[in-house]
């Protein structure tokens, strides 16, 4: 299953659990100076209708 | 002239101090607001631990590589933290693929005798910071010896302002 996740700095991103945890957690680390848990990310992200 | 309010935060930036950067260049025609979220307010958290100021050109060099100048340029209270405003100068070769934007012109925000604004936009927020530029160019040597000419051009059409609360 894909979800997607937006940032309301406008960055989104999409793909399987494990890539939009990651990706969320890269842009949360470099951009904002966050430190985002896969719970936390995954609260913000919604799955991607087949 | 953009009348939009500052936007919200990324939903889980928490903490009592945040930092807004406002990433500007001059490409020697005109000055642009630009920045990695692209050419809007870029928020960052802070953790407390270290000066923010530190903090803002630490990522700010971490995500676009060439900073000439990083400013703290005002403070407000905002969904319950306070939000320090910073400038972040960049030259214009350091823009790259960041979408930018000329800096639109805007009227300040104005308190009431006894209390802050109730909406400001972050156009508002902007004009105070290069306001407060402004008169750091005049004021501050180190400041006035960083900006290129073109800056000392644009700044002048500014009304110099210090630091303050918004």
């Amino acid at each position: 299953m894909e979800y997607k996740l937006a940032c309301d700095c406008g960055w989104e991103t999409q793909g399987t659990e494990d890539d939009l945890v990651a990706a969320t957690q890269e842009h949360g680390r470099t951009l904002h100076n966050m430190e985002l848990t896969t719970e936390q990310a995954m609260a913000m992200a919604t799955p991607v209708e087949a | 002239m953009s009348s939009e309010l500052v936007p919200g935060l990324p939903i889980d930036v928490v903490g009592q101090v945040r930092a807004e950067v406002f990433v500007v260049a001059h490409d020697g025609e005109q000055a642009l607001l630009t920045g990695p979220d692209g050419p809007q307010p870029w928020h960052i958290e802070t953790a407390g631990v270290e000066h923010p100021l530190d903090l803002v050109r630490e990522i700010a060099i971490g995500n676009i590589a060439e900073v000439d100048l990083v400013h703290s340029t005002s403070w407000r209270w905002d969904r319950q933290a306070v939000v320090l405003s910073f400038l972040v100068v960049i030259p214009a070769s350091a823009i790259g693929s960041m979408d930018s934007i000329p800096i639109p012109r805007a009227d300040l925000a104005r308190s009431t005798a006894q209390q802050a604004p109730g909406e400001i936009a972050f156009t508002q927020v902007l004009e105070h910071a290069l306001r407060h530029l402004a008169w750091l160019d005049r004021e501050d040597a180190v400041v006035n010896e960083t900006l290129s000419e073109a800056w000392h051009a644009e700044l002048a059409t500014y009304v110099p302002a210090p630091f303050e609360q918004l």
